[in-house]
């Protein structure tokens, strides 16, 4: 299917229809609007997130709401210790036909569908973790010697609780990595808690109404694909990112501190992406500092390794990604 | 279309960031200057404005040279166009739209570009050079009012400038002065030298004239007066090559004022006419030889007199001296035939040198002129300024007044103990090797008051023995000096003890007497000698 060319229309119809769903979602979710944003950035920029928080803040519902609100195919995986990689991306399997022929057929996992929630990912093992991981970069699921491509779009939301230590996985800074967007779920305000009362505790049933399907998201990733960015914000981005490195002139005291190893080559290309999503958000053709600036946070903090000063300390790589965004100048010469 | 509108836009930004950037750094510039004219300014205050020294007005051009100097500067910065882009971008409030458009313009996609371009420029319309690059004050511009004030009161309590000082030092002697000097003078040299006799004399003249023709180009009084002592030295070291020596045979000649048979001789030797003298000399010889000439005792006696003198006024010259000597001697023996011998001898001699008399005698008048020249050069009132009584030369002070004693010797401010020592003073003020008053007292302070014969002028005309000149040296005067050499010498105990006394008494018996004050009379007649 022909993609169109970036133009105002293209550009009003992702506003539009980032509205709609937004709007949507946000009938069932109270609050977490910057949440929300954060996820669907990622969603539109071809990202999969990690939502991290601890149990009840509605990380699964948020998912779950989004996948409503969408024709996409969605899939919920719950992981556990003995969970297998093979009851995520699918098996050979010996089927016997009509004629009593036996054959092997893949049987595919929860793992092909548009929309996939990997709940409580840190509870899998690392063997489990690395498979879906795997798919999730490489967008297809190999087996038997087979790949398998994947739906598109292919998009995972990963879950998992912070305070919980026992009887779970970590996943390793490289797998991490992969993750689009790492978005914290934080604890919501009186108001918003008022809400979830009218919302969750009367007999109202609240209808969520697909409002895109899995090409209108393709398009709206390709619109986001066409945004252009000038030279300077390019710089801008790549600054930001070499000031996560404590070695780097860009670094902050911060850094030089707290920090072990800065962000990849993969966080850079988040924030452009990131920021592209929020330029036309604000109706632009061109990515400003301001959008780079925006997505940061999210972009770049798990993918900052504190060292063992930072863990003691207890800096969260927020406070480092702030600094360095307070500190750094925009090209200016 | 849209890329030009870009670099209209961004050719409208430079040309306000480099007038802003002329006016700040002119400010700066202005800053700078104000502050090394303070300082520089400050620095003489503290080390004192020379009277007459130019004071530091000059400095003030330094502060608008200096804002030249930075609004060049200014004009001369780079001028960078991501910073005007992003500087128009905030004032439009446009979230980099003209920033990513200036840098996409040359992008490969075109229409991506275009629209981009669109958006920035419909985002940026409307929006003033002004507003996007205000003028902003440099912080050293509100410095600037105080440092230029303060630059300012310091030039306006500084010492008034004294122009004519600082322009060109006021001459010594004005042009007026020298040009009447010089006419003096050369009427002087006219008159002395109307017809010039010989090569020597010529020469002279010459060089006198040129000395006058000097004075016209106003040199300074030093010059002159080196130029004067210059050829004085030159005529005192022909004079002494001559044999004749410094002898002046025309004030020689006034010795013979008693012989009438003489006084041709004398009026000759006078007009210097020598040839002539000579001749008068033999021609008196041959008549005395002869007989045709026969003095009377009283005449030979007059006759032997003026030789006696002319022989004491030509004792340099040894020959001539001789010879009058004889001719005295002869005159007194009243030997007739002696005396024409005597008297022809000394025609030969006087024949002989009469070239170096002639010699000697130019000298001598150029000597004189060189003296009146000199007299009238320390008459002339000096132009400057007298250190001393800050006066024009009133002559009132005793430092500016030329005829002092103390010319030259008084104390100016800022010399040290003991005035001008040997070596700093000048010609002009050659005091000619006198002693002044307060020198001279000096001197007879040893002797007591009763023998210097109080506070009362004695001066008084002493004749000589042979009365032949009159002495300028009060008796009394000598008196002292006499009394302090004895009382130096007794001093030294060279004199036995028994006759100190002795000598004592016998200046105690010449102390001059000095006449009552209320008794009348010559002050002269009081004085015993």
């Amino acid at each position: 299917m022909v993609q169109p060319e970036l133009s105002p229309q293209s550009v009003e119809d992702f506003r539009h229809n980032y509205l709609l769903l937004k709007t949507e979602i946000s009938k069932r979710i109270v609050g977490y609007d910057d949440n929300i944003d954060q996820v669907l950035t990622a969603m539109f920029a071809g990202g999969h997130v990690l939502l991290e928080g601890v149990p009840g803040l509605g990380k699964t519902l948020i998912v779950r709401t989004i996948s409503e609100a969408t024709h996409l195919a969605f899939s919920r995986i719950q992981f556990t210790p003995d969970l297998m990689p093979a009851d995520i991306t699918g098996t050979n399997i010996l089927v016997e036909d009509d004629r009593g022929n036996r054959t092997f057929r893949f049987q595919p996992g929860p793992i092909f569908a548009n929309l996939v929630l990997a709940d409580e990912i840190n509870r899998a093992t690392p063997k489990t973790q690395s498979a879906i991981l795997e798919a999730m970069q490489e967008q297809g699921v190999t087996a038997g010697g087979t790949t398998h491509p994947l739906p598109l779009p292919f998009w995972v939301l990963a879950t998992q609780n912070p305070i919980e230590m026992e009887g779970t996985y970590p996943l390793p800074e490289a797998q991490v990595d992969r993750f689009f967007f790492k978005v914290d779920v934080l604890p919501q305000g009186e108001d918003q808690l008022v809400q979830i009362i009218d919302r969750t505790t009367t007999d109202d049933q609240i209808e969520i109404q697909p409002v895109l399907d899995a090409q209108a998201v393709l398009t709206m990733q390709h619109t986001v694909r066409q945004v252009m960015v000038a030279e300077f914000v390019k710089r801008y981005a790549a600054r930001l990112t070499l000031g996560t490195h404590p070695d780097s002139p860009f670094a902050t005291a911060a850094t030089r501190q707290f920090v072990r190893f800065g962000v990849s080559p993969r966080g850079v290309q988040t924030l452009i992406l990131g920021g592209k999503v929020k330029a036309l958000l604000a109706g632009r053709y061109t990515v400003s500092c301001e959008d780079i600036r925006a997505v940061a946070r999210p972009a770049l903090r798990h993918r900052v390794i504190r060292n063992f000063e930072g863990e003691a300390e207890g800096v969260s790589t927020d406070s480092v990604v702030s600094s360095l965004i307070e500190s750094l100048a925009e090209p200016a010469a | 279309m849209e890329p030009r509108q870009i670099s209209d836009v961004l050719a409208g930004l430079k040309r306000r960031q480099r007038m802003l950037n002329s006016a700040a750094w002119g400010l700066r510039g202005l800053f700078a200057g104000s502050i090394i004219a303070l300082v520089t300014a400050s620095g003489f205050a503290i080390a004192g404005f020379e009277p007459g020294v130019d004071r530091p007005w000059n400095l003030f051009w330094l502060v608008p040279a200096s804002g030249c100097l930075g609004l060049l500067l200014g004009a001369l910065r780079r001028i960078d166009a991501l910073q005007l882009a992003r500087a128009l971008d905030h004032a439009a409030d446009s979230e980099d739209r003209f920033t990513s458009a200036m840098q996409l313009v040359g992008h490969h996609r075109r229409e991506r570009v275009q629209l981009i371009v669109v958006d920035a420029m419909h985002h940026i319309s409307g929006v003033e050079a002004k507003r996007v690059l205000p003028f902003s004050t440099p912080k050293v511009g509100r410095w600037l009012p105080g440092v230029i004030g303060a630059f300012a009161l310091l030039l306006w309590l500084a010492p008034g400038r004294n122009t004519t000082a600082a322009l060109s030092p006021e001459p010594e002697v004005t042009a007026e002065q020298w040009r009447e000097l010089e006419e003096k003078f050369s009427r002087e040299l006219k008159r002395n030298y109307e017809a010039p006799k010989s090569h020597v004399e010529k020469e002279l003249h010459e060089r006198l004239k040129q000395l006058t023709s000097s004075l016209a180009r106003q040199p300074e009084k030093k010059q002159v007066l080196a130029g004067i002592a210059k050829m004085r030295t030159d005529i005192e070291k022909r004079r002494r090559e001559l044999k004749t020596g410094n002898l002046n045979m025309k004030q020689a000649a006034a010795a013979l004022q008693s012989s009438e048979l003489l006084k041709k001789l004398a009026e000759l030797l006078k007009k210097g006419d020598y040839a002539n003298a000579s001749e008068e000399l033999k021609r008196l010889a041959e008549q005395l030889k002869a007989s045709k000439v026969n003095p009377t005792a009283a005449e030979l006696e007059a006759i032997a007199k003026d030789f006696e003198r002319l022989a004491r006024e030509l004792s340099e010259h040894e020959g001539l001296h001789k010879n009058c000597e004889q001719c005295a001697s002869a005159a007194a023996a009243l030997n007739q035939q002696e005396l024409a011998d005597a008297l022809q001898r000394l025609s030969k001699q006087l024949d002989e040198n009469r070239e170096d008399l002639k010699q000697c005698e130019s000298l001598c008048k150029a000597c004189s002129s060189l003296d009146d020249l000199e007299q009238m050069l320390s008459r002339m009132k000096s132009n400057k300024q007298c250190s001393v009584c800050q006066g024009k030369n009133s002559g009132q002070c005793p430092a500016c007044s030329g005829s002092s004693a103390l010319a030259g010797f008084v104390q100016r401010p800022g010399s040290k103990k003991g005035g001008l020592k040997a070596g700093t003073g000048t010609a002009a003020k050659w005091d000619r090797g006198g002693l002044n008053d307060n020198l001279q007292k000096n001197i007879a302070s040893g002797v007591p008051d009763q023998e210097r014969g109080g506070t009362q002028s004695t001066v008084s005309k002493t004749l000589s023995a042979d009365e032949r000149a009159d002495s300028a040296l009060a008796f009394k005067e000598k008196y002292v000096k006499l009394v302090q050499q004895a009382e130096a010498d007794l001093a030294l105990e060279n004199i036995p003890f028994t006759y100190r006394d002795f000598l004592r008494r016998y200046f105690s018996g010449i102390k001059p007497q000095e006449k009552r004050p209320d008794a009348s009379g010559d002050p002269a007649e009081s004085v015993r000698e």
